[in-house]
């Protein structure tokens, strides 16, 4: 269990406000927090990972108390098992792919740097510097070097936000490999509501520094529970008529897919609409490749 | 997308298969479903849903038939199109439309204020539970 519960004065684009935050949630759940630029999410990992202090508070990981401002305690960030990855990756310019990851790793163990190189696809890459990597490859690197340090928190900004959008897809379902491979405790900010869909366990919307909503991300974003299966978040691209029905193309990740809508459904659906995709269980074919 | 209210009124399970029996307006329905949420539960109140296209209907139906869904119906209003048409009906539970071929249109002679019977699959119907309910 992770318990964290900080206020801090903040100041904003429109002027100073208060993150106020009770936020708990489950050992191994990647949890997100969703919300505007400047609604005092990436304040809220900073805190976690202890290079910013709250003006009072409390967090406790797995048992440990990290941070308690009633009994002074504030473990300094070395002491704080956290891995952090950020959108602009900052990997060391001078090390190569393997000394980055060296560098990061507390109790040096070459067999392990070995094993994560290859899990993450990385072997081949291991002896280049970072300026001869893409920008997926540079991040795919940046992950691997929070996980070497065997955090207890995983925490990501914004990590697939200045990626396109096949790299950044491959990237999901990366995290969520690694995340559940390493039973990680993951906290991912975004606001991409797919990835928010496709990844998260559970999603906290942050506005103004309060926290609006916490829940699935069908509770959150639809205020309902449905029965379906399947289903993913994502815009309708177009509508077109065929005979006396409706084509609807949506995109789902890379691929676009065309469902039919009746009449009664274009009344309230349209281009750029944000929607919910779902299948029953019984629904589709599945044929062997 | 067809709509209907309806309340929860039995539930049967085996292991992670659950049928669920529900009242719309009267209207008895059955729906399958996995992993039960914990908002599904007997009294809830909840939006039954189903797809246009996976609607059949049925003119002077006798003898019994597997659909689990199995109504009456006035047929309102039915827009043709070369290949498919899509028949508008009010029931007891509320207003359905349907789409069916053209070719059955014709083999039924389907026309406003005919009387039909609704079958619909339990494996097709889905539900929706609103969480300010």
């Amino acid at each position: 269990m992770i318990r964290l519960s900080a206020t801090k004065k903040l100041s904003g684009a429109e002027g100073p406000f208060e993150l106020s935050v009770d936020l708990s949630f489950q050992q191994e759940s990647l949890v997100t927090l969703y919300g505007k630029s400047g609604s005092g999410k990436t304040t809220l990992l900073r805190i976690l990972a202890g290079l910013e202090k709250p003006d009072q508070g409390f967090i406790e990981v797995h048992g440990h108390v990290w941070f308690d401002s009633t009994a002074k305690v504030n473990l300094p960030p070395q002491k704080r098992k956290v891995g952090l990855v950020f959108q602009d990756y900052a990997l060391f310019p001078t090390m190569t792919v393997m000394e980055n990851l060296q560098f990061a790793q507390e109790k040096k163990d070459p067999e392990k740097i070995s094993a994560l190189l290859e899990l993450t696809g990385l072997a081949e890459l291991r002896e280049r510097f970072p300026s001869r990597l893409s920008g997926g490859q540079q991040q795919r690197v940046a992950l691997a070097r929070a996980i070497i340090r065997e955090p207890e928190i995983l925490l990501l900004d914004e990590p697939l936000s200045a990626l396109d959008q096949k790299t950044r897809a491959m990237l999901q379902d990366e995290i969520l490999k690694f995340h559940k491979r390493f039973a990680l405790t993951t906290i991912l900010v975004s606001h991409d509501k797919q990835e928010v869909f496709k990844l998260s366990d559970s999603v906290a919307i942050i506005e103004y520094g309060k926290i609006q909503r916490h829940g699935t991300p069908l509770e959150v974003f639809l205020n309902r529970n449905t029965s379906n299966k399947f289903s993913f978040a994502s815009t309708i691209l177009s509508i077109r008529k065929v005979d006396c029905i409706y084509l609807a193309v949506i995109g789902a990740g890379n691929e676009l897919v065309e469902v039919v809508l009746s009449k009664g459904d274009i009344e309230n659906l349209h281009v750029g609409d944000e929607v919910l995709v779902a299948s029953k269980a019984f629904n589709p074919i599945v044929i062997k490749l | 997308m067809n709509r209907l209210s309806a309340l929860v009124t039995g539930i049967a399970q085996h292991e992670a298969l659950y049928l669920l029996e529900l009242d719309a307006s009267g209207v008895p329905l059955a729906m399958l479903l996995f992993d039960l949420n914990p908002f599904f539960r007997i009294g809830s109140r909840v939006t039954v849903l189903f797809k246009e296209s996976e609607v059949a209907l049925a003119k002077k139906l006798s003898g019994e038939v597997s659909f689990s869904n199995r109504f009456s119906a006035i047929v309102t209003a039915i827009t043709h199109g070369s290949i498919l048409a899509d028949v508008t009906l009010q029931s007891r539970a509320g207003e359905i439309d349907c789409i069916i071929t053209m070719q059955s249109v014709i083999r039924l002679e389907l026309k406003e204020n005919d009387e039909v019977t609704v079958l619909i699959k339990a494996s097709q119907i889905s539900l929706e539970a609103h969480l300010d309910d």
